[in-house]
């Protein structure tokens, strides 16, 4: 292996150093994830005062760990070594299993998360990718909404159109700006990354058929802010 | 359609559960949520085969794997078995449990997917979707995964075309069903249309393989290559591409590319027991001794406590070292290993069959080591045992078959193979091995590809068409190794295509094969005069080109 060529220039690989921890931190905070869910369960019945703690608890775990899947993900998306995994998904279950995964969030903020989907619609995507993009934007719309989320799904000419709107103040104008600005990247001098929408772009690129290509959008209403992600 | 809340409570009710785990920890937060769930029977296994004797007792409506399960079985090798086995129904539910995204690993064949992947960490609510979701699939689908558990192809096939007409969610579901029921049955070509009709809407991965292996079925080997050269390309993970890319290297007769494309499946997933054994066939085709050796002494480690587990992985081994001494400098220190296979085997074996098999092969490689009275002694010794063995089976007979060639008692092989033949008349796999140890068909079906064979030759040698007609006999030595007729025409198309069209050394080699199975012939043989022409004609060639490559 000439990771360990003793003849090598001794320098440390350190994207792929950054990549095996990652991988480690993610596993144990998978476990902190799975003990602080029973911890919650089991303590929540004694304290209910205490939910909103645990929730905020929770929440953080979960957009670390989000994070670093996005740090895994593109370091691989860089080596050319992630493939994407294309299999027919039912739309209904698949994000109903999404808001699932963020419930405790929405109840604590009283947030009333409707999905409107066809129960019968299916759609071709890789589900651990696109879950990720769904959650991130969930995680999201629950720091920002006012009371509702609203997911529809439909068949758009072919292609596969989720959107997910809140009833907030709307995304700000600068991040649309720079959605809509092709040569997008990301920024590290506005302290917000942006990291998420810049990979969940990345993941919806990788989404090909019949030289379509997928892409996500955001725009805003009277209502508050929409959030398209588009696969064909 | 939609199926209730309460409705989903009573299916829960009734369902029996397995969960497999190594952490007892893991093992006690998802008993505890799918208790949650209304579930009444959850048991727990730690490692596969504390899992798959409670399956062989319980038929689970739901098992839920781990993947990693310490040094012990992992939850594929866990899957494959129950499915071997018929333990697992196809109207259970197998979820397999990732601490990976799934495409960080590798998969093996199709048909041994689990229903579903659920990546860690998960909540309780995640896990209950994913249920749920499962579980309204296998109802929508009960009555034709019940079919296909009762072996009722026919009837599976047409429910999934039944369902196919509803054109709800399930619809791709039934397609790809529908798709290796047609495969199982044979029936290649429907099964081709099936496939075909799905990637005209979408490019997936399972149907592009169900199709490449109807093309493979179907002898369309061209196209085929082409499709899987695709897959391979395009970073696909299941290592059944690569099984089927060395199966269409092989038929097309390059047996060193299909070893090297196994060899590659194998380095990133070497505990596939099937395909080891796929590995050590081809090594030994291609007489690379040193890695069929090494596959099946892995193959024997593989095999402890599973299903595969039996004498015959001992005897392999032990046959693979015998071939191997022909070929081997010092045959003489490798006995040494043959004895110490059957040492450790007996320890396991304790039968007399066993032994007496097992002794035959002794002898088989004693005389590969050019002791002839002690393999002669053996052998005598074993002749006596087999006359008062309760029913010697067909493979036990093979080797004595094996053992007399080795010792140049070619005579009481010959008798040996045709008492075989008359008494394995009607078992087509028995007379299958008896003509490949035979150098003159035996069988009634093997005498009638003789004559096929023979026919299309004549005419390949009319046309001129020596290339096809090298082609022709190298695909039926295969089949045939030792058939002196075959060895004779694939000599003669060997020497006109070189007269012709020129010398190489890999045809040179070829011939030589060919030439070195013939050598026993006797003067007396009706063969002997043309394979005496043969041989004088190869020897001009070689010298010739020796020479030329020497100036």
């Amino acid at each position: 292996m000439s990771s360990t060529d003793p003849d090598s220039t001794g320098a440390i690989d350190f994207s792929m150093l950054l990549a095996s921890s990652v991988h480690d931190i993610k596993n144990s905070l998978g476990m902190l994830l799975t003990s602080l869910d029973e911890v919650i369960d089991i303590s929540v019945e004694d304290r209910p005062e205490q939910r909103k703690n645990y929730s905020i608890l929770r929440g953080e775990a979960s957009r670390i760990n989000n994070a670093l899947i996005y740090l895994l993900g593109l370091y691989r998306l860089q080596n050319d070594q992630l493939n994407i995994n294309l299999s027919e998904i039912y739309i209904a279950d698949f994000l109903e299993e999404q808001v699932a995964s963020q419930q405790l969030l929405f109840d604590v903020n009283r947030i009333e998360v409707t999905v409107d989907c066809d129960e019968n619609l299916t759609g071709f995507f890789d589900e651990n990718l696109i879950a990720g993009v769904v959650n991130n934007i969930l995680v999201n719309c629950a720091k920002y909404t006012r009371d509702s989320i609203v997911i529809r799904a439909s068949e758009q000419e072919l292609a596969l159109q989720i959107s997910i709107n809140d009833n907030g103040e709307g995304y700000p104008q600068e991040l649309l700006d720079k959605l809509s600005n092709s040569s997008r990247g990301i920024d590290f001098t506005s302290g917000s990354t942006n990291l998420g929408l810049f990979f969940s772009q990345q993941i919806a690129a990788l989404h090909r058929c019949r030289g379509e290509q997928g892409f996500i959008a955001l725009s805003n209403s009277e209502l508050g802010g929409c959030f398209t992600l588009n696969l064909p | 359609m939609a199926i209730t809340k309460l409705e989903l409570l009573k299916f829960y009710k009734s369902k029996t559960v397995l969960i497999i785990d190594d952490y007892p920890d893991m093992r006690g937060s998802i008993r505890r949520m799918i208790e949650n769930f209304g579930v009444r029977q959850v048991d727990t296994a730690s490692n596969g085969e504390e899992a798959i004797k409670k399956c062989e007792e319980m038929a689970y409506d739901i098992i839920l794997a781990d993947y990693n399960l310490g040094d012990n079985k992992n939850g594929q090798q866990i899957l494959e078995e129950l499915r071997f086995k018929n333990l697992l129904k196809n109207t259970s539910v197998y979820m397999m449990i990732t601490a990976e995204t799934t495409k960080d690993m590798v998969f093996g064949a199709l048909e041994y997917q689990p229903d579903d992947y659920l990546t860690k960490p998960f909540t309780q609510a995640v896990l209950e979707k994913r249920l749920d979701r499962l579980i309204v699939e296998k109802e929508a689908l009960y009555e034709i995964n019940n079919a296909i558990d009762a072996n009722n192809l026919d009837k599976a096939i047409a429910l999934c075309q039944q369902r196919i007409n509803f054109h709800d969610k399930y619809e791709h579901r039934c397609y790809r069903i529908m798709g290796s029921c047609l495969y199982k049955k044979q029936l290649y070509g429907k099964a081709k249309q099936v496939y075909q009709h799905i990637l005209g809407d979408r490019d997936l991965e399972w149907a592009n393989i169900g199709l490449g292996k109807s093309m493979i079925a179907l002898e369309e080997l061209d196209d085929a290559e082409v499709l899987f050269s695709k897959l391979i390309d395009s970073g696909s993970l299941c290592l059944e591409v690569y099984d089927c890319m060395a199966d269409i290297s092989n038929r097309k007769g390059d047996a060193e590319t299909a070893q090297k494309l196994l060899e590659q499946a194998i380095a990133l997933s070497p505990n596939a027991i099937l395909r080891q054994q796929a590995l050590a066939e081809i090594s030994e085709e291609n007489h690379n001794w040193e890695q069929a050796e090494k596959s099946r002494r892995k193959i024997i480690k593989l095999g402890n406590n599973s299903v595969y587990e039996s004498p015959e992985l001992h005897f392999n081994l032990a046959r693979t070292i015998t071939a191997e001494m022909e070929y081997n400098e010092a045959p003489k220190d490798r006995i040494k290993d043959v004895d110490e296979v059957f040492r450790k085997m007996k320890r396991k074996y304790k039968d007399d069959n066993t032994a007496l098999q097992a002794d035959i092969i002794s002898a088989n490689a004693v005389a590969k080591t050019g002791d002839n009275e002690r393999s002669k002694a053996i052998a005598e010794e074993v002749e006596k045992r087999i006359d008062s063995a309760v029913s010697p089976s067909a493979k036990l007979m093979l080797d004595m078959v094996e053992t007399y060639n080795a010792m140049g008692s070619r005579d009481k092989a010959k008798e040996l193979l045709k008492k075989l033949a008359k008494t394995y008349e009607d078992n087509e796999e028995v007379s299958e091995a008896i003509d490949r140890l035979s150098d003159e068909p035996l069988s009634a079906k093997g005498k009638q590809k003789a004559v096929e064979l023979n026919n299309a030759g004549k005419k390949l040698f009319t046309d001129k068409e020596y290339g096809k007609a090298i082609s022709l006999f190298s695909q039926a030595l295969k089949h045939y190794p030792n058939n002196m007729g075959l060895n004779l025409n694939l000599m003669l198309a060997l020497v006109r295509e070189m007269t012709g069209s020129g010398v190489t050394s890999a045809m040179l080699d070829r011939c030589s094969v060919a030439k070195e199975k013939l050598s026993h012939l006797s003067e007396d043989n009706p063969l002997f005069d043309r394979y005496k022409v043969l041989g004088d004609h190869y020897a001009k060639l070689r010298t010739n080109f020796q020479d030329q490559s020497a100036n």
